[in-house]
C-alpha cells in the first residue's frame, strides 16, 4: 500500500512537470500572435485524429466544423454527433470563411494546406499520431491546454494512469495479436503494444520479432496460435475486400467449438485508427476476454 | 532468317514437349503446396484430405491447395488465352494484359464487388470479369481483327487500357467503401494470397468451358497462317472461329482475373518462348502454352512468399517486373526484322 | 466432274457495283485465265466463285447446289483456292503448309491410315521442292512460295483450282514453270481459272480466256478469237499488233 502510494506520488510529481512543460510547449506551437488562447469559441478540426479529440474534451456548442471522415461510424466513434456538425473537406478556403479562432491539424494533414492557414494567420495547432500510452496522454494533455478542458482531460488522464498501473499486476498473461487488413500487425513501440500490455496480454507481434509496424500471414498466425486474435469490426455493411481475409474458412474453422485453436474478437476499426480516448474505450472488451480465456483454461 | 532453317528446335517432338512441360508443372504444385512462409511438418497427403483437423492440415487443404490449384488453372488460362489471340490476330506480341482484355475484367469484377452484387449472387464476381473481358476483346477484334497490323492492335489496347482504367477509378470513387480505392491497389496488381476453395469453385468451372473453346480452334487457327481468305477456302468457318476464340478467352481471362486481379504478361513470354518448339504452329502452341503458362504462374507464386520480410510481393508485380523487359526486347528485335 | 457456275451475280460496295451481272461457267479440262485491267473485278469474281465473298443479288452454283446451301467442307473438297501473294503469317515449315492442303479431309475416316502423308509427299514430288520441305517458307523465294501453295491446294485433291495471280512478280523461269505446272492439271476431271497480267503467257498456256473490264464481261473464248486489237484497245486502252506463232496468238503492245 505504502509502495503504491509513493509510486503515485511520484506519478503525480511527473505529471505536474510534464504539464507544465507542455504547455509551455503548445504555448510554442501555437502560430499566432495570441498566445494561450483560453477557451477559444470557434473551433475547426480538419483531421479526424483531432476530431475525435475534440468531441470528447469539448462541448458541441464550441465546435464549428468537423471533417466529413467524422460522419463514417466506422471509423469515428463521434459519428453521431458529427451528423449534426457542419463539415468540412480540409481545404484552406473552407476553414477561413469558417472564420475560426482554433484550427486543429493532424501530423499528417496536407502540409500545403497547413501552410496556408498559417499563412492567413490563423491559430492552428498540430496533433502528433499518438504510436504509445504516453504519447497518447500527452496529446491529451496539450489538446487539453488549448481548448481550456484541463479538467475533462483530467479524468481521462487518470484512466491512463490506471492502465500504466495495472500492466504488471497480471499473473497469467495470455498471447494475443491484432490483426488488421492485409496481415498488418502492431509490435513494439506501438499504442496497440501498450494497450495488450495494459489489460494483461502478450503481444504476439513482439513475441514474432515484429517491429511497431510489421506483417504476420495467415499461415503464420494459425502456426503461432496466438489465445486471442483481434480484428477490425467495420460495423458497416459495405462489400470489403479486407474483410474477405477475416473471412476465410481456415480462420473461421480455428475458431469453432468449446476448444477452439484460437479465438477471434472484434473490436471497432474506431479503436484501431487514431490514438484517442475512444480507444480505450473499444479495448475495454480485452479485459473480459482474458477471464474468459483464462476460465476455459482451468476447464480443461 | 537462314539459320531457322536447321533450328534444332523446330524438331523438338510434340509428345516429348508435352511430358516435359506436364512433369515440370507438377514439380512445381508439389512445391506450391509444401513450402511457405510456415514449414509443414511432413504429413499424408489422406490425413489431408480426410478429415484431420490439425492446423497444418487445415493449413495445407484450406490455403496451400486451393492456392496451388489457382495458380495452376489461372497460369493454364493466361498462357493459352495469349497463344490463342497471337494464332487469331496473327501477331506475336498480342496479349490479354496488353490491349486491355484484363483491364476490362478487372473492371468487371470491381463492379460486381462493389456494387454487392457478389454479396448476394457469389458467381456475380467471374460473371462481372467476362463480361468486361467480352466486351474488350470483342471490341478489339473489331477495331483490329480484319487488318491485325500491330500498330493497330497496340493503339486498341492502349484506348481500351485508358477507358478500363478511368472507369474503375470511377467505380471505386462511387463505391460505398471508403477504403475502396486502396484496398484495389493491391488487388488489381494480381495476388492468389489467401484464396479459398470458394474462390476456386467460383473460377474454375467458367475457366474449364473457356479452354475448351479455345482447344476446338486449333485447327483454325494453324489455317489461319494462311489468312483468313484461305483458311475459308479449306473449309473454316472464320466467324465460329473468331466467336470461339473470343468467348474463349473472355470466360477463361475473365473468370481469372475475377479471382486473381491483373496478372500481366503470362499470355507473352509463354508463347514466344515455345513458339520455336511447337515449329511456329499456332494451333500446336495452345496446349503446351496451357502447361508453361501453369509453369510459370506457380513458380511467380512460390517466388513472392520468400521475396519480401512484410507483406507478400504482388504477383502481377513479379510477373511484370519479367514480363516487360521480356516485351521491350521483342519489340526492339521485331523492328530489327523490318516487318 | 465439276462444275462451277455464276448466274446473274452482282456484288456491291459502298454503293459501286464491282462485279455487274457476270454470269459464268466453269469445268474441268481447261485452263481458264482471267485477265483485265486493275479494278476490272477479277479478285471479287474469283473469290465469289470460291464463296468467300457473297455476292449482292445472283448465286453461285457448285455442281447446281446453290452455294449458299452447301457446308464449307463440301466445297473446300472441291475447289482449291491460290490466293494472291502467297500469305503465310507464321515461319512454319513447307511441309506444314503442304499439310494444311489436307485439312477438308482430316474428319474422313473411310481414308486409309498415311493417306494425308501420301498425298503431301506426292504433292510436294510433282511440284519439285520434295527438298525444301524443311525449309521455313518464310525463307523461301517468291516462286518457292508459289510453288509450296500450289502442293498444298494439290495436296487438298480439289479438282477445280482458282489462282489469283500465281505469277505476278516471277522470275520469267518460275513463271513458266508454275504455269506448265497449272496446265498438266488440267484433265478431264480436273481444271484451273487463273487470275493473270502477262497477256502472251496467257495466250500461250490458257484454252480459254475471259476479259474483264468494269466489273463485266467483255469477252469468252479461245484465245485466238478473244485476243483481238479491237477487244485489247476497247479494254486495256492500248495499241495492240497481234502476231501468230506456230498458230499461238503472241501481243505486241503500243500505247
Amino acid at each position: 500500500m505504502v509502495f503504491l502510494n509513493s509510486c503515485l506520488f511520484t506519478e503525480k510529481i511527473k505529471n505536474t512537470i510534464i504539464f507544465v512543460g507542455l504547455v509551455f510547449f503548445s504555448s510554442i506551437t501555437t502560430v499566432s500572435a495570441e498566445t494561450n488562447p483560453n477557451k477559444p469559441k470557434r473551433i475547426v478540426s480538419i483531421n479526424l485524429c483531432t476530431d475525435q479529440l475534440l468531441m470528447a474534451l469539448v462541448e458541441t456548442e464550441r465546435i464549428i466544423s468537423v471533417s466529413h471522415l467524422s460522419r463514417d461510424p466506422s471509423i469515428s466513434s463521434f459519428s453521431g454527433s458529427a451528423n449534426t456538425l457542419h463539415i468540412n473537406y480540409g481545404t484552406a478556403e473552407e476553414i477561413y470563411h469558417l472564420k475560426p479562432d482554433l484550427v486543429l491539424a493532424g501530423e499528417y494533414s496536407k502540409k500545403n494546406v497547413v501552410g496556408v492557414i498559417k499563412e492567413l494567420g490563423l491559430n492552428i495547432v498540430t496533433v502528433e499520431v499518438a504510436n504509445s500510452l504516453k504519447a497518447m496522454r500527452s496529446n491529451l494533455l496539450k489538446v487539453a491546454a488549448v481548448l481550456g478542458e484541463e479538467a475533462k482531460a483530467k479524468i481521462l488522464v487518470s484512466k491512463i494512469d490506471n492502465l500504466f498501473l495495472s500492466k504488471n499486476t497480471y499473473a497469467e498473461k495470455p498471447v494475443a495479436i491484432v490483426w488488421r487488413a492485409r496481415g498488418l500487425t502492431d509490435g513494439r513501440g506501438s499504442l496497440v503494444h501498450d494497450l495488450l500490455q495494459a489489460h494483461g496480454f502478450r503481444n504476439l507481434s513482439e513475441i514474432l520479432g515484429r517491429g511497431a509496424v510489421g506483417n504476420i500471414n495467415l499461415e503464420q498466425i494459425i502456426i503461432a496460435r496466438p489465445e486471442l486474435v483481434i480484428i477490425p469490426d467495420p460495423k458497416q455493411d459495405y462489400p470489403s475486400l479486407s474483410q474477405l481475409l477475416f473471412k476465410h474458412p481456415a480462420l473461421r474453422s480455428l475458431d469453432r467449438g468449446t476448444k477452439p485453436w484460437l479465438r477471434i474478437i472484434k473490436i471497432p476499426e474506431w479503436g484501431l485508427i487514431c490514438g484517442g480516448p475512444q480507444v480505450l474505450k473499444a479495448f475495454e472488451v480485452l479485459a473480459s476476454a482474458r477471464l474468459d480465456l483464462l476460465n476455459n483454461k482451468q476447464t480443461r | 532468317m537462314e539459320h531457322d532453317n536447321k533450328s534444332p528446335v523446330a524438331y523438338f517432338p510434340y509428345p516429348g514437349l508435352l511430358f516435359l512441360l506436364a512433369a515440370l508443372v507438377t514439380v512445381l504444385f508439389i512445391m506450391s503446396v509444401f513450402w511457405g512462409t510456415v514449414s509443414i511438418p511432413a504429413i499424408t497427403l489422406l490425413d489431408v484430405l480426410f478429415g484431420d483437423n490439425s492446423p497444418s492440415a487445415i493449413i495445407l487443404r484450406e490455403l496451400r491447395l486451393p492456392r496451388a490449384i489457382l495458380a495452376l488453372a489461372v497460369g493454364a488460362s493466361l498462357g493459352m488465352s495469349g497463344a490463342a489471340l497471337q494464332g487469331l490476330l496473327r501477331n506475336p506480341l498480342a496479349e490479354p494484359g496488353l490491349i486491355g482484355v484484363s483491364g476490362s475484367a478487372a473492371l468487371g469484377s470491381v463492379i460486381a464487388f462493389y456494387s454487392g452484387l457478389s454479396v448476394t449472387y457469389t458467381l456475380a464476381l467471374p460473371v462481372g470479369g467476362m463480361i468486361g473481358a467480352c466486351f474488350s476483346v470483342g471490341l478489339l477484334y473489331y477495331l483490329a481483327g480484319r487488318d491485325p497490323s500491330i500498330l493497330t492492335i497496340i493503339l486498341a489496347g492502349v484506348a481500351i487500357n485508358a477507358v478500363a482504367g478511368a472507369l474503375t477509378i470511377l467505380a471505386l470513387n462511387l463505391a460505398p467503401n471508403p477504403f475502396a480505392a486502396f484496398e484495389v491497389f493491391f488487388w488489381l496488381l494480381g495476388s492468389l494470397t489467401d484464396r479459398s476453395m470458394k474462390h476456386l469453385f467460383m473460377a474454375l468451372p467458367f475457366i474449364g468451358i473457356g479452354v475448351c473453346f479455345l482447344l476446338s480452334t486449333s485447327r483454325g487457327l494453324d489455317a489461319l497462317t494462311l489468312g483468313e481468305d484461305v483458311a475459308f477456302s479449306l473449309g473454316i468457318s472464320i466467324k465460329s472461329l473468331q466467336a470461339r476464340i473470343v468467348l474463349g478467352i473472355a470466360l477463361a481471362v475473365g473468370a481469372s482475373v475475377s479471382v486473381a486481379g491483373v496478372v500481366g504478361f503470362v499470355g507473352l513470354v509463354v508463347p514466344h518462348l515455345l513458339r520455336p518448339f511447337v515449329g511456329y504452329r499456332p494451333g500446336r502452341l495452345l496446349i503446351p502454352c496451357a502447361l508453361g503458362g501453369a509453369a510459370l504462374t506457380l513458380a511467380a507464386d512460390i517466388v513472392v512468399r520468400f521475396a519480401t520480410q512484410g507483406p507478400e510481393l504482388q504477383l502481377g508485380v513479379l510477373t511484370s517486373l519479367i514480363g516487360a523487359p521480356f516485351f521491350l526486347v521483342l519489340v526492339v528485335k521485331t523492328r530489327r526484322e523490318g516487318r | 466432274m465439276t462444275f462451277l457456275a455464276a448466274r446473274n451475280i452482282v456484288v456491291s460496295r459502298s454503293n459501286k457495283k464491282v462485279i455487274d451481272n457476270i454470269s459464268i461457267k466453269i469445268g474441268p479440262g481447261e485452263l481458264v485465265g482471267l485477265i483485265g485491267p486493275n479494278g476490272a473485278g477479277k479478285t471479287t469474281l474469283l473469290k465469289s466463285l470460291l464463296g468467300i465473298v457473297k455476292p449482292t443479288e445472283g448465286s453461285v452454283y457448285l455442281n447446281d447446289m446453290s452455294m449458299k446451301t452447301l457446308s464449307r467442307n463440301y466445297v473446300a473438297k472441291h475447289l482449291g483456292y491460290l490466293a494472291q501473294g502467297a500469305p503465310c503469317y507464321w515461319p512454319v515449315t513447307v511441309k506444314n503448309i503442304v499439310e494444311l492442303g489436307c485439312l477438308p479431309h482430316t474428319y474422313d475416316t473411310k481414308k486409309v491410315d498415311g493417306f494425308i502423308s501420301n498425298m503431301v509427299a506426292d504433292s510436294m514430288a510433282s511440284t519439285g521442292i520434295s527438298d525444301l520441305q524443311l525449309r521455313k517458307v518464310t525463307s523461301l523465294s517468291g516462286g518457292e512460295r508459289t510453288l509450296t501453295m500450289l502442293a498444298r491446294c494439290l495436296a487438298g485433291q480439289a479438282p477445280l483450282l482458282l489462282a489469283d495471280e500465281p505469277v505476278t512478280g516471277l522470275d520469267p523461269s518460275q513463271q513458266i514453270k508454275i504455269m506448265q505446272l497449272l496446265k498438266s492439271q488440267v484433265s478431264s476431271k480436273s481444271g484451273v481459272v487463273a487470275v493473270l497480267h502477262d497477256l502472251n503467257l496467257a495466250a500461250k498456256y490458257c484454252s480459254r480466256l475471259v476479259i474483264m473490264a468494269k466489273g463485266k464481261i467483255h469477252a469468252d473464248g479461245m484465245p485466238a478469237t478473244v485476243l483481238t486489237a479491237q477487244n485489247l484497245s476497247k479494254v486495256y486502252g492500248i495499241k495492240a499488233q497481234i502476231r501468230y506463232l506456230d498458230g499461238q496468238p503472241i501481243v505486241l503492245a503500243e500505247s
